[in-house]
């Protein structure tokens, strides 16, 4: 007897623990807490000349900028500037700093001086922030004109130079000079002091970083955050961080799109950063600096066929659950998300090899890695591949990083390769337009002079209507072009908990942290 | 004993040598840092100022020697992200919270390993005996990952007994040193058992009942002492595997470990954080080693005398 009994209590007691309790998320602390899982604090530090992009999550709580990007309309509001001129030529820009803004720890008032130091910092040529190298070029130099008053020059008229470079789109909040230069960047980078609703309140490296509601936060002249404190905690893995959400200890989170019904099924909400990147296989050896004439896709034909080998509704349906839109181009642009992709149509994809020159296709090598967004690639890559199969083209599927590959595309040591790769959503289309497809940008795929002095045409056009034309018209150029494989525009998932009601997040960035409300949704 | 520690320590060093050479030189055929580094919208120019900056236009043997003769001063470089912190600093502010993890896994993994050996080798042949060896099979096949994520899932999400991950309480040690110990704790058990079983039919022990010791004192004072030595010579290389197996486990439960460091350094290819991980570890790695073959000399008399 006895000796059943041990087995049989073992077993119930299994039983219980596996299924015996509610599969529903647990609900997060009602501590007046935000708490948010990022895959990567990126750099984890608090300067933003002496980081990336990826931190705009706890920078953006703490800092603020010159202007903001309203989420709904896409339309630029006054932020620290309170109002700015650009001159009919559109190489000067006169920006009326907010008087009053104050910034922590009773460090004074923001004037047009912290502007200039700021934006100075910033394209320092010593600065590894994202837009550093545009700015060094775009910016011809910055003056002060009165305590309130700051003049920027261009090199190039830009009528996007706000929104692209200086709006909360990009990363270059306003720090305070005095504060900077007495206590030196170390310090300042250790304890970061903005003008933001969030004061800095800690952190533990690598693991957790704590900002704290101003104790002026009712009064705050633009946001009047929900939360009493935001802890923002580092977890590289994503199925902790969908554990995290059902186990009520996290209350955003970045997710795949694998992991939505789940959630959903468990009562978390899932929220979209819409058309935030588009999943894209780039192609090697098309670009001046390292051109390879000898690949099969150096013929546009083969390109074309490279598109419409590939079925990409079912890949939307099954890869991604429906939320990507199909387009026929390379980066969400909001000018593109008309683009018609290329239809799938294998025997033209296979009339269209012959007549290139491959009526057997052709074997060839694509590289594919794991970003966020982006942990999809690898499987994008060999369902792209079973595609080609059936057309004769034989890709072999080469993992790697994302680090290794950016080295080799900047190198030229990949322009006999394809890639799998992640376009992300720019502040400006202009800005994504100079990144991705001039000849002098190091991580353009696809550039012909021809290009270049379309790019060079929209940036002269001054008219928003005629730029906004122009761009269409060069994103359908290269869509014909065949200038990368399309997939389309994606929305990247967040799981949420009940805490988190409305996130006014930009497409650009996971910033607005500070105007998450809830909890009703 | 003095000049075999020395002779110890002199292997150490050129062992250390060697491996900074190695690392040197490996992390550096995958690509560089430069262009993690650049934003998207930099240009040719841009590279070129920034491997100058970073001194990766020099020949490798001369960046070598600028490092070598930098470590020698106690400088291992700084790190070529973000805010460029001491790469050293970097990895010691990491370091506590990897040897916190490693030595609760270490105890967890002798409290149950030890017991189950003992356990198995006096109940041989027996059901217990079967359970014990099959607890330990499973427990060194299963993957550390799938572990950590069926833990994460039971006594987490299911349960909430215990914090999925993240670090800052003894709650969250609980389910990362589990993870790693199970897999050592399995090790342990197979080698006590089988080093247990050689003691119990070993003459000493024979001798032990005869005088008429208890079956316990006999088992657990007499046979366990020397069933030890070939645990105590693994204990090393065990906690130097639970420090550099620490990636995946530190990675599952977001422990902010040097594990995980390791991993972001060569993912950002920051060759100085790289460099200043493996030498830790691999100093970690030494000195454990040197600690047991210490320990192993007092454990056993015969070696002391050698």
């Amino acid at each position: 007897m006895k000796r059943r009994t041990i087995p049989i209590a073992i077993a119930l007691l299994a039983a219980v623990l596996l299924t015996g309790c509610d599969s529903s998320a647990r609900p997060p602390a009602d501590d007046g807490v935000l708490r948010i899982a990022m895959s990567t604090f990126s750099e984890g530090t608090f300067l933003p000349w002496n980081g990336s992009t990826g931190r705009k999550f706890y920078l953006d709580t703490i800092y603020e900028y010159l202007a903001y990007v309203d989420p709904q309309t896409g339309q630029l509001q006054p932020g620290l500037a309170a109002s700015w001129e650009m001159s009919p030529d559109g190489l000067e820009y006169r920006f009326r700093i907010r008087p009053g803004v104050q910034f922590h720890d009773g460090w004074g008032e923001l004037t047009a001086a912290d502007v200039k130091y700021t934006i100075d910092r910033i394209r320092d040529p010593r600065s590894i922030a994202g837009p550093a190298s545009p700015l060094r070029t775009l910016i011809a130099d910055t003056a002060t004109t009165g305590r309130y008053e700051l003049l920027v020059r261009l090199t190039t008229p830009d009528i996007d130079f706000v929104l692209a470079y200086l709006s909360n789109a990009l990363i270059v909040p306003i720090l305070c000079q005095r504060y900077v230069e007495a206590r030196g960047d170390e310090f300042a980078n250790a304890h970061p002091i903005g003008t933001g609703p969030y004061v800095f309140a800690g952190q533990r490296v690598g693991a957790e970083i704590v900002v704290r509601r101003h104790r002026d936060a009712d009064r705050h002249w633009r946001s009047r955050p929900q939360y009493e404190e935001v802890r923002f905690l580092a977890v590289p893995e994503e199925f902790t961080r969908a554990a995290m959400l059902k186990a009520g200890e996290v209350d955003l989170a970045p997710i795949n799109y694998d992991s939505i019904a789940a959630l959903r099924g468990a009562g978390l909400g899932i929220l979209f950063l819409r058309h935030n990147w588009a999943p894209v296989i780039r192609l090697g050896g098309l670009v001046p600096r390292f051109p390879n004439p000898d690949v099969p896709w150096a013929r546009r034909e083969v390109r074309q066929a490279l598109n419409h080998a590939i079925d990409k509704r079912v890949i939307v349906q099954s890869i991604f659950h429906g939320h990507v839109d199909v387009v026929g181009a390379d980066f969400p642009a909001p000018q593109w998300a008309g683009i018609e992709p290329y239809p799938y149509d294998p025997e033209r994809a296979r009339q269209l090899l012959a007549a290139a020159g491959y009526p057997d296709g052709f074997r060839m090598t694509v590289h594919t890695f794991t970003t966020n967004p982006g942990a999809e690639l690898p499987i994008i890559a060999e369902a792209i591949a079973l595609y080609w199969r059936e057309v004769g083209v034989h890709a072999e599927i080469v993992p790697t990083t994302w680090t290794a590959l950016r080295s080799a595309w900047t190198t030229g040591r990949a322009k006999d390769i394809a890639w799998t790769h992640r376009g992300l959503a720019f502040a400006g289309t202009l800005a994504g337009l100079q990144a991705s497809v001039m000849s002098s940008s190091l991580f353009s795929s696809f550039a012909t002079a021809e290009i270049d002095e379309q790019v060079r045409g929209i940036g002269a056009a001054l008219d928003p209507e005629e730029r906004s034309r122009r761009i269409t018209e060069l994103g359908q150029h290269l869509r014909d072009e065949a200038a990368a494989i399309y997939i389309g525009f994606a929305d990247e998932p967040y799981g949420a908990s009940r805490k988190v009601g409305h996130w006014p997040a930009l497409s650009t960035s996971g910033t607005n942290i500070d105007l998450i409300t809830g909890p009703a949704r | 004993m003095t000049s075999y520690i020395l002779r110890r320590i002199g292997e150490m060093l050129t062992a250390l040598v060697l491996m900074s050479m190695i690392i040197f030189a490996l992390g550096r055929m995958t690509g560089d840092p430069v262009a993690l580094l650049l934003g998207d919208y930099a240009t040719e120019q841009d590279r070129i100022e920034l491997v100058r900056q970073l001194g990766l236009d020099r020949p490798l043997p001369q960046q070598y020697a600028v490092f070598a003769a930098a470590a020698l001063r106690g400088d291992l470089g700084r790190s070529v992200s973000g805010d460029q912190r001491p790469a050293l600093s970097i990895v010691l502010e990491r370091l506590p919270a990897s040897l916190q993890l490693a030595t609760v896994a270490l105890l967890l993994s002798l409290l149950i390993g030890l017991p189950l050996g003992v356990l198995a080798a006096v109940c041989r042949g027996t059901a217990v005996d079967a359970g014990a060896r099959l607890a330990a099979l499973l427990g060194q096949s299963v993957p550390a990952f799938w572990l950590g994520i069926v833990l994460m899932f039971l006594f987490s999400v299911r349960l909430g007994w215990l914090p999925t991950s993240g670090s800052g309480s003894w709650q969250h040690l609980v389910l990362p040193a589990l993870t790693m110990a199970l897999f050592t704790a399995a090790a342990v058990t197979r080698l006590v058992r089988v080093s247990m079983i050689d003691a119990l039919s070993s003459d000493y022990v024979r001798l032990a009942r005869l005088k008429g010791l208890s079956e316990a004192r006999v088992v657990w004072h007499h046979a366990l002492r020397n069933s030890l030595i070939p645990v105590v010579t693994y204990l090393g290389a065990f906690f130097a595997t639970m420090i550099t197996g620490a990636v995946v486990i530190e990675t599952v439960f977001a422990w902010p470990g040097i594990g995980r460091l390791a991993y972001e350094a060569i993912l950002n290819r920051d060759f100085p954080v790289m460099q200043a991980v493996v030498l830790t570890i691999t100093v970690l790695f030494m000195l454990a080693n040197l600690g047991v073959d210490i320990a192993y000399a007092w454990l056993d008399p015969r070696i002391r005398r050698q």
